[in-house]
This record gives structure tokens, C-alpha cells and sequence, in this order.
């Protein structure tokens, strides 16, 4: 508003903040880059990087922030633009099988596996497996909030779908999981994960696996969903572009299946409602939630403890990226154990977990910056946790919710009511053992399967 | 052999398709082809934080007023509106705002008109006009909508008075919403 202003973003994000300066019609902002990363490098190297040069420019980076704030305008700085894409062909050229998997694979239309050609044929026999119109517009995505969104229709995702090698009954779980617009690959130099929950009568007619291997590569439909996610965040979504769209320093192989299972709904223990039915759909509806974090640990481990507290013993300990929210997925064996210990409802089991898990000290004080200034001023009971030293634990929940409906924090998830706290549980597996999986998950949303029938 | 017979049949469809319009997508709304009066424009705008979800919208421009007439208009709902800087005039919009969400745990609102880049008027030649300080008629298009309402009202801009094709930018990145949807141009002209 008025205010000279020089972004200063680093390097490996120009590709982004092009795009997003473009967006704003402003394609000549000023922007000043300097090298990447700079989180949690030294700080002596990050003066250098103040020091140094832009290293897209050459120039000296302060000069170059100088110059931005002080010189005028020119014509060519105030010029606008925005972002125009060119219509592209409907159907590639033909050629040999061979010749196109190749040009599949080397475009980065594929996840690096075997895929099915999308030829007209296979596409049109997928679109019988919805009733919706072929340019129907299902959804938006991109790789990251800031970026360009790309739009699909039907017709796209089925594309997508027969290059999985999913059938046409999958497909309406597929245009489900579409029409949230959320990318799988999503571009942060963190290695997100994803997982997508499928409740309701679509997991019997279409054969989902909900018994043992669940989790596991053991059904077309298990597998298929899964893996379209991916295929429709790369091709549809703009994302999963190493170096450009996903900078994921690792990645991630879960990505490959995003974890796609069933719940198993017969194996719930009396009370404990599906994940859909939680989340406001009726339970007759078919449905898919979706669920983003980082890491997902299969916890198996025999205890002479009751499981509940075992659970309560791996979140209060458990570390990834993402510290405050937890999606539990116990074996029916393991969900019967915990409902026998008093948790009628998942609601309740969560809200243990949640108000009796602390957080081990060198974790909360490398989060709780404020708290450990009052610590060290002898403040309480603040002064009393951090003489217990980092490996005690700090008597505060990360599980609770603390703010109002769109959450308040980076990682905070959405249920749509007011659930007083950011653990999950589902149930799935064959009963063959009493182990369960947890990981760093929170509640992304839910779609309605039979919206896309 | 096997191959060359199998040649013809292969008609491959293009992923990335996705970058081009869909005939049904926001009408191909561009800066070089704002939606005309009455045009009902569908997009989409995302609601949530990190994890947002989809919600449709559609926004139709239902009426414009410029020049006297607008200011005629200004001055009846708020006597002491202060004349448009020198060179410029009053350009009204009556903006009709369809929110809807996908499912029913679609529930988050939107804020309609509490964000001054929410909508923004541009010359002809893509510039923005400087925001100018002026109350819209009543109705405003201004407040907090549930998935599944619809709001219409006034939206107030100051123009060049030379300028005959002004158009207005409906930004997606504002009223709560999370995600960066695509930006919607309308003609502030007849």
C-alpha cells in the first residue's frame, strides 16, 4: 500500500514466487534471493549468505535490497501481467506402445512403476464408472497453498484411473478422493505423507481389503486408489516435479500408495462409530477421509501392559515433524482390547490419550520458546519442569486442541465440529495379531463417494 | 508387427490437459476475457488451514453504475461522500456471491468484503486503480457467509473517467480462504 517493499525469499523458491508474483499481476516485483536452505543452518553461514551475493542475480544481496526499496519505479517494473497457459491437444499423436510408456515415464506422468496406456478406449470404458459428464469439473489442486492451481474434469481423473490399472467401479472413489483438490506431493522441503481412509458399503462391492494385509500390497483396490491419488497430484495437480514442484528432501515412499485402506467397520467394537459416521456422514454412505502428516511406525511389541497404556507410553514419546496430532490405526484385536478397558466410543479413547500424554522436556522447550524464557526467570511452574531436566516429561498434552475451528496452528487439523482433540482412531487388519500402526496423521477432510457414482 | 497393428488404435490422451480450460471451468475467465454482466462465473476457493478443502462458488456481476449516476447513488445512501479524485468517478458493481461446500463437513464461512484486495478495480490496460475510501451502497457486499447462502450487494470503486472498459478482479487468496484459487476478472462495463 504504498510501502517500498523486497521480498526476500531463498533460491530453491523462485520457481514458486515467480509464479505467485505473476498472480498478483505484479511479474517485475522486486525480489531478493539468497542461497538455500536457511533453516536450522549455522548462523555464522547465514551472515555469509547477508553478506554474499543473490545467487540468481550476482548482485550483492544488501545492495541489491537497497536499490529495490530506494530506486523508482520504471515502466517496466509497474508493467502488469498475469499467468496464461496455452491450450494444449486432447490426445497425443499416435505411436508404438514402447515408444509412448517411454515418453510417459520421461515426462513424469508416472510414479516410475509400470502403467497402463490411457488410450481413448480404456478411458471411455473408466467413465462408465460414473454418471457424471466427461468435462464435468471435479476439483482444483496444487502442490502447495501458494501456488498455481490446476483444474480437471472427469475425464482427466479417469485418465489417471486407467493408467493404475483401477476399474470402473473404483472410480467414483477416485473422483472422491479428486474433488478434495489436495495434492498427495505436497511441495514442502518437509516429505509430507498422506493417507485416505474409505468407509461405507463402496469397500465390499468393489472388494477392498479389510482383513489381513490391509495396509499391505494385497488388493487391486487397495492399491489402484492409492496410487491414482499420486498419479492425479502429479499430472492434474501440478505437484511431485522434483527440484521444482516437490522439494521433499528425502521424500517420501509412502507416497506411493498414500496408505489407502478400508476401514474394517465389522471389526468395530460395539459404540465405536465409523470414521465417516464421525466425521457427519451418515453410515449408509460411502465415503473417503483424507489425512496428511510425515511418518507412520507399525508398533510391534508384545507388553504385559494393557494396550491403552502402551499407546498412551508411544504418543507421549513419539517424534516427527508433526508433534501435535496423531492418527492411531489399531488392529480389531487391539480396538476390542482397548473398548474393554472402559473407551466406549473412539472419541473417548482419544481424549485419554490426549489429556494423559505429556511432552518429553527437550521437546518442549525447543518448541515453547516463551515458556522457557519464564523457566529460566524462575517463573513456575515452568522453573520446576526444566529442573526435572530434557529427558523428564513436561506435564502438557500436544494432542489437545487449543483454538477455534480452523485450528491454530501449522499442523492443526479440521473436522468440521469441535473435536477437543487431534488424534484419530481407525480400525483395519486381520485380527491375526495384536499389533497396531500410529503415525504423526491429522484429519484432512472427507468426500462423499456416492456424489460421484 | 504386432505393433504396427495395434499403431491406429493407440489415440493417447494428454495429461496435461489440465493446464487448458475446461468448457465448464469459470467460463474461461481471463484478464484478456472478463465475464460480461450477468455472466455467473464458477470457480473455487479453499477453506481450511494446510489442509483446506474445496468449496464452489459462482459470482455473477449484475449491474454496474458509473459517473453521476453512481455518484447520485452514493450521495443518497451516505450524504457526505466526497467527490472521486480529480480525473476519476464512481464505478458501482452489484455483485451476486454464491458460497456453497461439497459435504457435509464442508462448514467453514466466508468473509465477503472485509479484505480490501478481495476486489479490486483495474484499467483497461491490467493497472490497478488506487483504492479510494468510499462506502458502497446498502446492500454491501460485505459479511460472513455459510456454505450454502448467497449474498448480493454493492461493491465501490473510483475509475478514470476516461477509461471505458474498467474491469474487477475478484481475488480467491482472501475472505479466510487458505488457498490461492484463480482469479476472476468481470467487465465493470455494460
Amino acid at each position: 500500500m504504498g510501502v517500498p517493499t523486497v521480498p526476500l525469499i531463498t533460491a530453491r523458491f523462485k520457481e514458486l514466487v515467480t509464479t505467485i508474483s505473476y498472480k498478483k499481476g505484479i511479474p517485475n516485483m522486486r525480489i531478493t534471493y539468497t542461497p538455500h536452505p536457511i533453516t536450522d543452518r549455522p548462523r555464522d553461514l547465514c551472515d555469509k549468505y547477508v553478506q554474499g551475493a543473490d545467487p540468481n542475480t550476482g548482485q550483492p544481496l544488501l545492495e541489491e535490497i537497497y536499490g529495490g526499496l530506494t530506486r523508482p519505479l520504471s515502466t517496466e517494473d509497474a508493467a502488469p501481467g498475469f499467468l496464461k497457459r496455452d491450450p494444449r491437444t486432447r490426445l497425443l499423436p499416435s505411436d508404438t506402445p514402447e515408444n509412448l510408456l517411454a515418453y510417459f515415464h520421461q515426462q513424469g506422468f508416472t510414479d516410475g512403476n509400470a502403467i497402463i496406456l490411457p488410450t481413448e478406449r480404456k478411458v471411455e470404458e473408466m467413465l462408465k464408472g460414473t454418471s457424471r459428464q466427461p468435462d464435468e469439473w471435479v476439483g482444483q489442486m496444487r502442490p502447495s497453498p501458494p501456488h498455481e492451481a490446476w483444474y480437471y474434469t472427469v475425464e482427466m481423473v479417469a485418465v489417471n484411473a486407467v493408467m493404475v490399472g483401477a476399474k470402473p467401479e473404483y472410480f467414483p472413489v477416485i473422483l472422491a478422493i479428486a474433488s478434495k483438490g489436495l495434492t498427495s506431493m505436497f511441495s514442502s522441503t518437509s516429505s509430507f505423507a498422506r493417507m485416505v481412509v474409505v468407509n461405507g458399503p463402496v469397500v465390499k462391492e468393489i472388494g477392498m481389503n479389510t482383513s489381513i494385509g490391509a495396509l499391505g500390497p494385497n488388493n487391486q483396490a487397495n492399491s489402484c486408489i492409492g496410487r491414482c491419488w499420486t498419479l492425479i497430484s502429479k499430472n492434474l495437480g501440478g505437484s511431485g516435479k522434483p527440484g521444482e514442484t516437490y522439494l521433499g528432501s528425502q521424500g517420501n515412499q509412502l507416497n506411493y500408495n498414500n496408505l489407502c485402506c478400508p476401514e474394517t467397520e465389522d471389526g468395530l467394537p460395539a459404540g465405536w462409530e465409523p470414521l465417516h459416521v464421525q466425521k457427519g456422514f451418515k453410515k449408509t454412505e460411502s465415503v473417503v477421509s483424507l489425512f496428511s502428516g510425515w511418518s507412520f511406525n507399525d508398533i510391534a511389541w508384545y507388553s504385559p501392559l494393557p494396550q491403552h497404556e502402551v499407546i498412551r507410553g508411544w504418543l507421549e514419546h513419539f517424534f516427527s515433524f508433526g508433534t501435535t496430532q496423531a492418527t492411531l490405526v489399531l488392529d480389531p484385536l487391539v480396538a476390542a482390547d482397548v473398548a474393554a478397558k472402559g473407551y466406549p466410543t473412539k472419541e473417548a479413547f482419544a481424549k485419554y490419550l490426549a489429556e494423559n500424554t505429556g511432552t518429553p522436556g527437550w521437546l518442549y522447550w525447543s518448541q515453547n520458546t516463551e515458556a522457557l524464557k519464564q523457566a529460566q526467570a524462575g517463573v513456575e511452574p515452568y522453573a520446576g519442569w526444566l529442573k526435572q531436566g530434557p529427558g523428564a516429561v513436561v506435564p502438557v498434552s500436544r494432542y489437545l486442541r487449543r483454538a477455534g475451528p480452523r485450528g491454530g496452528g501449522f499442523i492443526a487439523s479440521l473436522t468440521g465440529k469441535d473435536d477437543p482433540t487431534t488424534i484419530e482412531v481407525v480400525v483395519t487388519g486381520g485380527g491375526t495379531n495384536t499389533f497396531w500402526s500410529g503415525g504423526d496423521f491429522g484429519y484432512a477432510g472427507s468426500a462423499s463417494v456416492d456424489q460421484w457414482r | 508387427m504386432k505393433n504396427r497393428m495395434v499403431l491406429p488404435m493407440l489415440g493417447l490422451l494428454l495429461l496435461l490437459a489440465a493446464l487448458s480450460p475446461s468448457p465448464v471451468i469459470a467460463q474461461e475467465n481471463s484478464s484478456a476475457h472478463p465475464a460480461a454482466l450477468n455472466t455467473r462465473v464458477r470457480s473455487m476457493i479453499e477453506l481450511g488451514s494446510v489442509y483446506t478443502n474445496i468449496y464452489d462458488i459462482a459470482i455473477t456481476v449484475v449491474e454496474t453504475v458509473r459517473g453521476p449516476a453512481a455518484m447520485d447513488r452514493l450521495k443518497a445512501a451516505y450524504p457526505d461522500t466526497k467527490t472521486p479524485p480529480p480525473g476519476f468517478e464512481y464505478a458501482l458493481a452489484r455483485v451476486k456471491f454464491e458460497f456453497k461446500g461439497r459435504y457435509v463437513s464442508d462448514t467453514i464461512p466466508f468473509d465477503l468484503g472485509s479484505d480490501p484486495l478481495q476486489w479490486v478495480a483495474l484499467s483497461s490496460e491490467l493497472t490497478e486503480y488506487p483504492r479510494v475510501s468510499v462506502q458502497a451502497p446498502k446492500p454491501a457486499l460485505a459479511g460472513r457467509i455459510k456454505p450454502g447462502d448467497s449474498l448480493e450487494g454493492w461493491v465501490a470503486f473510483a475509475v478514470s473517467a476516461k477509461d471505458s472498459k474498467p474491469v474487477m478482479v475478484f481475488d480467491p487468496d482472501t475472505g479466510g480462504a487458505t488457498g490461492r484459487g484463480r482469479t476472476l476478472f468481470f467487465k465493470l462495463y455494460q
